[in-house]
Order: C-alpha cells, then structure tokens, then sequence
C-alpha cells in the first residue's frame, strides 16, 4: 500500500512547478519505486543536518547516483546538485512522479 | 496530517544584506571629495612633502571607498534582489547600474556633483531595499 507524506514548500527555486508556501502531498519513497528523470524528490540534504530539501531529478548515472536541480533557472543561488553534487538515492524521502499531478494549496 | 518543511532553496550565504554598509561607503566618498578640494597648495617646499602626502591618502581613501561602495552595491543587485522584484520595480536594473556607474566615475574624479549624486542613488537604493522586505528603515547620515 502507498503511503503518502505531506510537505510544506520554503523557497522559490522550483518555480514555475512549485512556489513558496505551497503544500503538496507526495509518495514516501521505497526501494520498490522506479526513479526516473522529471520526477519530483523530497531527500535529506548531502551534509547540513535537518535539511530537506526538494528538487528535480535532472540525470540518474549507471551506479543510481541522483543529480537534481532546481526548476527556476533565474534563481541565482539555487543550491542543488551544482553545489552538493549527485546525491544517492538512499537519501530520497518522498516521489512525485508527475508534474501535472500536482495540486497546491 | 502533519506537514514537514521542505526546502526549494537551502541557502549557502548569510543572509544579511542591509545598505548601510553602501552608504558609508559613499559618505567617505563625498567626504574625502570635499577635503581634496579644500587643500591649498602650500608655497614652500617642506609643506608641499606634507601636502602631497596629504592628498595622496585623500585621494587613495576616496578610491578604495568608491570601490568598497561598488562592491556593496553589486552584492545587493545580484545577490540579494531576485526577478521576481523586477516586476514591481521596473526600474531596478537602471537604478543599480548607474550607481555603479557613478561609483566609477567619483573612484577616478573629484567631483562634487557626482559624489552627491552617489550618495542620492545609495538613498534610493535604502528605500528599494526595505520596500521590498516591507520594513520602514529611515534614511539617516553620519557625516
């Protein structure tokens, strides 16, 4: 059964998808779930502590290391896998697989 | 249910802008402009060593100053503002450009009217900024 987590969006870097303030519900992420570029990803942040953070999935290497990115390419200081590098897919939380899917409240 | 923080933007800086930093910057441009100009060339040559030595730190301060007051401005404008303020400030880009440029300008001149106008500008900017983070900051000088 799937089960879903609720999040609270802080920050403007996946504009236009997500903006701050936005809540959205997502899949809690198991090893059962196929991971794939576009999908959205709650995952703990590489090295600051209580850090969540959610990106987009740009590239996913052979050894299932995760390069996400933040939609809002005007955002100058994004901090995404440009800053922390690939992250590794232990790390992921929570999926939404869709984009279009999404309903913000 | 329960909904826990997620970051879009963990953010890597400090977080702290404010543009006083800018405006004593540009004070000690306006200031160091009127002292330059104030100076009399001495007539005998043992105060002409003082002289000189006295307008080479006036005009080295006023350069260092006008570069510190760029530095500032640069951080606000591409740091700190973001495209979304674009919209409800039009005029954004200009403002901070031609602070920058007059940043220049008061580094290689010593000109009254353009140290003036730097420090209008940084005013301006004053009044953009806590606009934007919807604070009523006055404007206030030390000099």
């Amino acid at each position: 059964m799937v089960e879903f987590l609720h999040f609270f969006v802080k920050g403007n870097s996946m504009l236009p998808a997500l903006k701050d303030g936005d809540s959205i519900k997502m899949m809690k992420f198991d090893n059962n779930i196929n991971i794939n570029v576009n999908d959205i990803v709650v995952f703990e942040h590489p090295f600051k502590k209580k850090c969540k953070l959610i990106k987009r999935i740009k590239k996913i290497t052979k050894d299932n290391k995760i390069f996400v990115q933040g939609d809002n390419t005007n955002y100058e200081s994004s901090n995404d896998s440009h800053n922390f590098g690939y992250i590794k897919k232990k790390s992921l939380i929570a999926i939404r697989k869709e984009i279009n899917e999404i309903t913000c409240s | 249910m329960k909904k826990e923080i997620v970051y879009a933007h963990c953010d890597g800086p400090c977080g702290i802008y404010d543009p006083a930093s800018a405006r004593i910057a540009a004070e000690a441009v306006l200031s160091m402009t009127k002292k330059m100009l104030e100076l009399k060339v001495p007539e005998d040559s043992e105060a002409m060593a003082h002289y000189t030595n006295t307008m080479s730190r006036y005009a080295s301060i006023k350069e260092e100053e006008a570069q510190k007051c760029k530095d500032e401005v640069l951080i606000l404008w591409t740091d700190f503002f973001k495209p979304e303020h674009l919209s409800s400030h039009p005029d954004l880009h200009t403002l901070f450009w031609n602070t920058a440029k007059l940043c220049s300008s008061c580094k290689v001149e010593i000109s009254i009217d353009h140290a003036n106008e730097l420090l209008d500008h940084v005013h301006k900017i004053h009044d953009l900024f806590w606009s934007v983070k919807n604070r009523k900051i006055d404007w206030y000088t030390a000099g």
